[in-house]
């Protein structure tokens, strides 16, 4: 053992250095994480007032299912007096919908989501505060908004027939929004394979995302919970097409 | 022998470190985040104070289901009870719906997002309006009043205000609903291109769609586009 131990003395110190450091940097990147997580969860619960958190009927659950119902109902009146298409995100049900004046106009199935349960456990303060009508504060997305296409006019007949109308094919949808109630949605289109088979990449996707948000910032010190959503691409598209920038955004759980 | 012994350990070693580089990279890529979440929902569901007693339970399930009913009331009366039409922009389909309920979906075609610049000054986006629009006016067998762009863009130059090279009959179907700022819903001699983004902002629908819609919607009745 010894001698073997002698033999390969730098392939073992190198593995154990390497182990060493991994180990000091992942304890050390959990407990800055941990105290992100802290410190936002003691921001958030300082917004909210001490009744609303320990509203006594909120532990019954028959009580606590109608007053999500009333809540839900309550935003969606609030929304229709807006002249703007907005996102109601019903995790209950599993389904993302798009309302104008209090019409559902769209509604699409969701596929997957992560985490599966996606505030599902909270107290009724924080839960309004979920709940209430966010509004988007930043966005991105894999696919422009408004896919417009530039052209000159043509200056006689000649030159218009040769103007081609190309269909360029999009890429999947990744749109990813932040709410101004410290909330991250990230929403991707499921495609199709070769084989027209609906094509899931779940766990590639997810861990694509959380390395991105790593590779932005090593230590991050803070905290937005994110819900990933996944939608037919076709749904997904239309829906953020008909979301206007800024819009609004109303969960239900 | 003795070589081949020793190459293999030292292969060892390097699977061994990409393994734990690997093992690390996956809890701070996937670990971590699911423990940060849990623990964010473990402190947003704590309360300080469990007391029940304090609350009638039937008394408030009695209130809460009063104010749903109303709720629900009001929610109805938001949906046109009549007729009204929903288009997809995106994916160029629509669907019509008579007492809340889908009597006809399929294929349209809506605004090419195309951009035609003419000059510095003037341009044109070829755009269906995202919204609510009311239908403002029925016709059969339409005439088209060619705009400015469409002798701009077959390059033509634009004639006056009301000259009869601007009159297009046949080219709009039999029926055209008319939503205000220019916009309609009509047919298409195009009937193939129908379910593309190929229009200059109408709605373009096929022949047996457009009659549906014509006969079903009457005049006021909303057109949701989104």
């Amino acid at each position: 053992m010894k001698e073997i131990f002698k033999k390969y003395k730098f392939g073992f110190i190198a593995f154990i250095t390497i182990l060493v450091i991994l180990i000091a940097f992942t304890v050390f990147r959990y407990i800055k994480s941990m105290e992100a997580v802290n410190t936002a969860a003691n921001e958030k619960l300082l917004s909210i007032s001490e009744d609303e958190i320990n509203d006594a009927g909120w532990n019954i659950p028959e009580i606590q299912e109608k007053k999500k119902e009333v809540h839900w109902l309550e935003r969606h009146l609030t929304l229709a007096k807006t002249d703007s298409l907005n996102l109601g995100i019903n995790l209950t049900d599993s389904i993302v919908q798009v309302q104008l004046k209090g019409t559902v106009l769209f509604q699409a199935k969701i596929q997957k989501q992560n985490p599966a349960h996606f505030f599902d456990e909270l107290n009724y303060g924080t839960y309004l505060d979920f709940t209430k009508i966010a509004k988007i504060t930043t966005e991105q997305a894999s696919v422009p908004k408004r896919p417009l296409k530039k052209i000159q006019a043509p200056k006689n007949e000649e030159e218009a027939a040769k103007i081609k109308h190309d269909t360029i094919t999009d890429p999947l949808l990744v749109w990813k929004f932040k709410l101004d109630n410290q909330i991250e949605v990230v929403i991707t289109g499921i495609g199709l394979n070769k084989d027209s088979v609906v094509d899931l990449r779940y766990k590639e996707n997810l861990l694509k995302y959380n390395a991105e948000k790593i590779k932005q910032k090593l230590i991050s010190e803070n905290y937005i919970p994110t819900l990933y959503i996944w939608l037919n691409d076709k749904d997904a598209k239309a829906i953020y097409r008909a979301i206007p920038e800024r819009g609004k955004v109303v969960f239900r759980n | 022998m003795e070589k081949v012994k020793t190459i293999l350990i030292w292969l060892l070693f390097v699977v061994a470190i990409l393994a734990t580089i690997v093992a690390f990279a996956y809890i701070n890529i996937s670990v971590i985040p699911e423990m940060q979440f849990a623990k964010y929902q473990a402190e947003l569901s704590k309360i300080t104070n469990t007391d029940t007693a304090t609350i009638n339970k039937e008394a408030e399930i009695k209130s809460l289901d009063k104010k749903l009913n109303q709720l629900n009331k009001r929610a109805q009366r938001l949906t046109p009870g009549n007729a009204f039409l929903i288009i997809n922009t995106t994916n160029n389909t629509f669907e019509l719906y008579k007492n809340n309920q889908i009597i006809r979906q399929g294929r349209c075609s809506t605004g090419s997002f195309i951009h035609l610049e003419v000059d510095s000054t003037k341009s044109f986006t070829f755009e269906t309006p995202k919204g609510v629009m009311t239908v403002q006016n029925k016709v059969t067998n339409p005439v088209w009043t060619k705009p400015d762009w469409a002798f701009i863009e077959e390059g033509l130059p634009v004639p006056p205000p009301g000259h009869s090279s601007r009159r297009e009959p046949n080219v709009l179907g039999d029926y055209a609903l008319k939503l205000g700022d220019g916009y309609m819903i009509h047919g298409t001699l195009y009937q193939r291109l129908i379910g593309s983004p190929v229009t200059h902002g109408c709605v373009r629908m096929l022949d047996d769609d457009l009659e549906a819609v014509y006969k079903t919607l009457p005049v006021g009745s909303k057109v949701f586009i989104y």
